[in-house]
C-alpha cells in the first residue's frame, strides 16, 4: 500500500502535424486507500496519465512517486501495479485459472502458491465454476470480473483502471459499479480509475479530478465538484441534464449586483469578492436548482414551456428564458404543457456565477 | 456449410404461405419459383464440371491404361501401372525428395517470413518502402528468377562463386547445380526465396491485428520481450500459420518449374521430386498411363495431407 505523488507531470507527442501536449503540468497526491478518479472528455489527457502511471508511456517531464520511491523511469513490472483495460485484454488461449496466474507464473511463484491465491481470488469475484473456461466462453459481466481478478491477485500497491465498465452494458454496469465499490470498501487499496462517465466519476470515488484539454480543471470531493465547480467546464461537464449557462454581464445597479441576461434580469445575493475587470459573465444554474413558484411571487421570472420529457421518476421541461433556453428538472407528477407560462425562481443561494463566457470561465466566489 | 447455404426459393414454408394459390401463375413463373436456385447453380456447376471433375477424372481413368504416344487408345492394365510404381526404387526416391523438398522450403518459409514480418512490424524509417521490395521475389516471373539464379550460382562466372572465392572461404569455385550435394539444397534455396514473401503478406496482416492491450496487460504481469513473443504473439498467428503451412505444403508439393528450369531433375536424379517424375514419364518417354498413375498418387496424399489438417482443426477449435 501506498501513496501516489504525480509531480508536474507533462506528457507532449510530436507528430507530422505538430506537437500535442497530452498532459500540462499535472501535480497531485494520492493518499493510501483513495480512490480517485480522473474524468473528462476523449482526448483530455486521463488515459495518458494513467498510462504513464502504469509505466506503458514515458512522461516528457515530472515524476511519480509510489510512497518514498520515485517510480517514475521503471518497467510497469517494477512497480507493483495491477491495471485492468477497457477491453479486458484477457489471453485469449489461456483458461480463466491460467489468466489470473499469469502475473504469478511470470513472477515465479510456486504452482501450490498460485493455486493457493485463485482458490482465495475466485470466490470472490464469483469465478470458482469458470476457473477452466476460455475467455471467449464468458460473458462481458464474466470477462470484467476475470480481468479484476488478474489485478487482485497479485495484491499489488496501486490499483490502475481504465474505462473498465465501458465495454458492459447498462444495467451490467450499474451492477458492476457496485461490486467495485464494494471491493474497494473491502481492499482499502490505492484505486485510481479513468472514466468519461462523470456518474461512474461521482458514485465511486473519494476525489474526482476533472481534466479537459490535457490540464487538471479541479480536484475534489463529488460533492464539492457538484456543488461548487471552479470553473464553467466542470460545471457543465459534471450533472444530468447538464448545468443551466446563460450569458450576460454582471453590472452593480443602485448599489447591488445584478446579472443582466438577454431579457432577464438577476438580482444577486452579493456581489462577488473580486468584481472582475470586465463585465462579461455567465450564471448557471442546475436544473434542479430553479423552482416553479406562484406568479405573484418577489422575483418570479415568467417565462413559456417548449417540451416537457418524461424520464422515469423525474421530468425535464425546456423552458424559453428571454432569448435562450433552460431546462428545469422536476418530479415526474409535474406536468407542463408546452406553449404554457410559468413563472421560475431561482434559488439566490445555489446560483453560479463565471467570469467570461468561455469554458475556462473561473467561477465567482 | 450445407445449413448457410440459401434455400431454393419456394422450398421455404414461409414464402409458400405467402405466394398466391397455384394456377395463378404461368408455367415459366411457377417452374423458376421452384428451380430458380438450381437454374443459378448451374453455370458455375457446370464450370466445375468441365474444368475440375472431367480432367481429375479422365486423368484416374488413363492411370489404368497403358497408353503410349505411338497408341493412343490405350490398353486396359488395371493396376498395373500402380504396381510397377510401388515396385520402382525411383518412384520411392522421388516420393521422398518431394516430401523433403516441401517440408523443407515450407518450414524454411515459415520461419524466414515470420522473422522478416515481425521485423516489418516494427516502425522505423522507410518501412513502407522496404514493405514493397521485400514482396519483389515473389512478383518476379519464375522464369526470370530461374535465369538470375543460374547466373548467381554459376561455376565459371556466376556472382556468389565470385564472392566465396574472393574473400577466401573457398578456394574454387564451387558447381551448385551440378554436384547431387549441393544441387538440392541450391534449389532449395531459390524456392525458399522466391515464396518467402507470401508468409510475410499474412503474418504482417495478422500481427497488425493482434490487440496492443494484450501486450500491455503481458509487459505489466511481468512478461519480457521473449515470454510476450511466446504467450501472445506466436499464439495470435498460431492459426494463420497452420494455414500457410498447409497452403505451401500443396503449392511447393506441386511445383515443378523451380527444379525443372534449374536442373531438370539431375545432377544424377538427386532434384527428381514426383512432378518432375511425372513429366519424365509422361512427355519424355511417353508413358501416359504411368505418368498419371504417379500423379494420381500425389493426389492422393495431398488429400491425405489436408485431412489431417482439417481434422486437427476441427479439434483445435472445440
Amino acid at each position: 500500500m501506498a501513496n501516489v505523488r504525480i509531480d508536474r507531470l507533462h506528457k507532449e507527442f510530436r507528430g507530422p502535424t505538430g506537437t500535442v501536449h497530452a498532459l500540462q503540468e499535472l501535480t497531485l497526491d494520492i493518499a493510501d486507500g483513495e480512490f480517485v478518479s480522473l474524468v473528462g472528455p476523449s482526448g483530455c489527457g486521463k488515459s495518458t496519465a494513467l498510462r504513464i502511471i502504469a509505466g506503458l508511456e514515458v512522461p516528457s517531464s515530472g515524476r511519480i512517486l509510489f510512497g518514498p520511491r520515485d517510480i517514475t523511469k521503471l518497467e510497469p513490472r517494477d512497480r507493483n501495479i495491477a491495471m485492468v483495460f477497457q477491453s479486458y485484454a484477457l489471453y485469449p488461449h489461456m483458461t480463466v485459472r491460467q489468466n489470473l496466474e499469469y502475473g504469478l507464473r511470470k513472477r515465479g511463484i510456486g504452482k501450490e502458491e498460485r493455486a493457493r491465491k485463485v482458490a482465495a481470488i475466485a470466490p470472490m469475484l464469483r469465478l470458482e465454476t469458470m476457473l477452466e473456461r476460455k475467455p471467449r466462453q464468458l460473458s462481458g459481466g464474466q470477462r470484467q470480473r476475470v480481468a479484476l481478478g488478474r489485478a487482485l491477485i497479485r495484491d499489488p500497491e496501486v490499483f490502475l483502471l481504465d474505462e473498465p465498465l465501458s465495454n458492459l452494458d447498462a444495467k451490467l454496469r450499474v451492477h458492476m459499479r457496485a461490486e467495485l465499490a464494494a471491493l474497494h470498501q473491502k481492499l482499502r487499496t490505492t484505486m485510481i480509475y479513468v472514466t468519461h462517465d462523470q456518474l461512474e466519476a461521482m458514485t465511486l470515488s473519494d476525489r474526482i479530478v476533472v481534466m479537459n484539454h490535457g490540464v487538471m480543471q479541479q480536484v475534489g470531493t463529488p460533492e464539492e465538484i457538484y456543488s461548487r465547480p471552479a470553473n464553467r467546464f466542470v460545471a457543465e461537464f459534471i450533472g444530468t441534464p447538464s448545468m443551466n449557462m446563460i450569458e450576460g454581464e454582471l453590472r452593480i445597479e443602485g448599489g447591488r449586483p445584478v446579472f443582466q441576461g438577454p431579457g432577464i434580469a438577476v438580482p444577486l445575493p452579493q456581489a462577488p469578492p473580486r468584481m472582475p475587470a470586465t463585465p462579461q459573465a455567465t450564471l448557471g444554474v442546475r436544473p434542479e436548482d430553479i423552482a416553479l413558484v406562484p406568479p405573484d411571487a418577489p422575483g418570479a421570472i415568467r417565462a413559456k414551456v417548449t417540451v416537457s420529457e418524461l424520464a422515469g421518476a423525474e421530468r425535464y421541461h425546456f423552458i424559453e428564458l428571454g432569448s435562450g433556453s433552460v431546462i428545469l428538472r422536476t418530479p415526474a407528477t409535474t406536468v407542463l404543457r408546452p406553449g404554457e407560462t410559468v413563472a421560475l425562481g431561482l434559488d439566490p443561494a445555489r446560483l453560479h456565477l463565471f467570469a467570461g463566457a468561455g469554458e475556462d470561465a473561473a467561477a465567482l466566489r | 456449410m450445407s445449413q448457410h447455404a440459401p434455400p431454393a426459393v419456394g422450398t421455404h414454408p414461409a414464402e409458400d404461405a405467402a405466394r398466391p394459390p397455384i394456377g395463378s401463375r404461368s408455367l415459366l413463373g411457377r417452374l423458376l419459383d421452384q428451380h430458380l436456385g438450381v437454374i443459378l447453380l448451374l453455370p458455375s456447376a457446370l464450370t466445375f464440371l468441365v474444368l475440375l471433375v472431367f480432367p481429375l477424372g479422365y486423368g484416374i481413368y488413363t492411370s489404368f491404361l497403358q497408353r503410349h504416344v505411338l497408341d493412343p487408345e490405350g490398353v486396359w492394365v488395371g493396376l498395373a501401372n500402380y504396381a510397377w510404381l510401388f515396385s520402382n526404387a525411383e518412384f520411392w526416391h522421388s516420393l521422398w525428395l518431394s516430401s523433403l523438398w516441401a517440408g523443407v522450403a515450407v518450414g524454411l518459409q515459415i520461419i524466414l517470413g515470420t522473422a522478416v514480418a515481425l521485423i516489418l512490424h516494427q516502425p522505423f524509417k522507410g518501412r513502407s518502402l522496404v514493405r514493397g521490395l521485400v514482396l519483389f521475389p515473389y512478383m518476379m516471373p519464375v522464369v526470370s528468377v530461374i535465369l538470375v539464379w543460374m547466373l548467381l550460382y554459376n561455376a565459371l562466372y556466376g556472382v556468389l562463386n565470385w564472392l566465396l572465392v574472393q574473400s577466401g572461404i573457398v578456394d574454387a569455385p564451387i558447381a551448385w547445380l551440378s554436384q547431387p550435394g549441393s544441387a538440392f539444397w541450391a534449389v532449395v534455396y531459390v524456392g525458399v526465396w522466391k515464396y518467402f514473401p507470401f508468409v510475410v503478406v499474412i503474418v504482417l496482416a495478422r500481427l497488425q491485428v493482434i490487440p496492443q492491450d494484450l501486450y500491455e496487460a503481458a509487459r505489466i504481469d511481468g512478461a519480457g520481450a521473449i515470454a510476450r513473443f511466446i504467450d501472445i504473439t506466436l499464439h495470435q498467428i498460431k492459426d494463420v500459420l497452420l494455414v500457410i503451412a498447409l497452403l505451401r505444403t500443396i503449392f511447393m508439393f506441386n511445383n515443378f518449374e523451380i527444379i525443372f528450369l534449374l536442373t531438370g531433375g539431375g545432377p544424377l536424379r538427386s532434384t527428381m521430386t514426383l512432378p518432375i517424375l511425372v513429366y519424365e514419364q509422361a512427355f519424355g518417354l511417353y508413358e501416359m498411363g504411368r505418368g498419371s498413375a504417379i500423379a494420381v498418387v500425389m493426389f492422393l496424399i495431398l488429400i491425405a495431407v489436408m485431412t489431417i489438417y482439417f481434422a486437427f482443426l476441427r479439434k483445435e477449435q472445440d
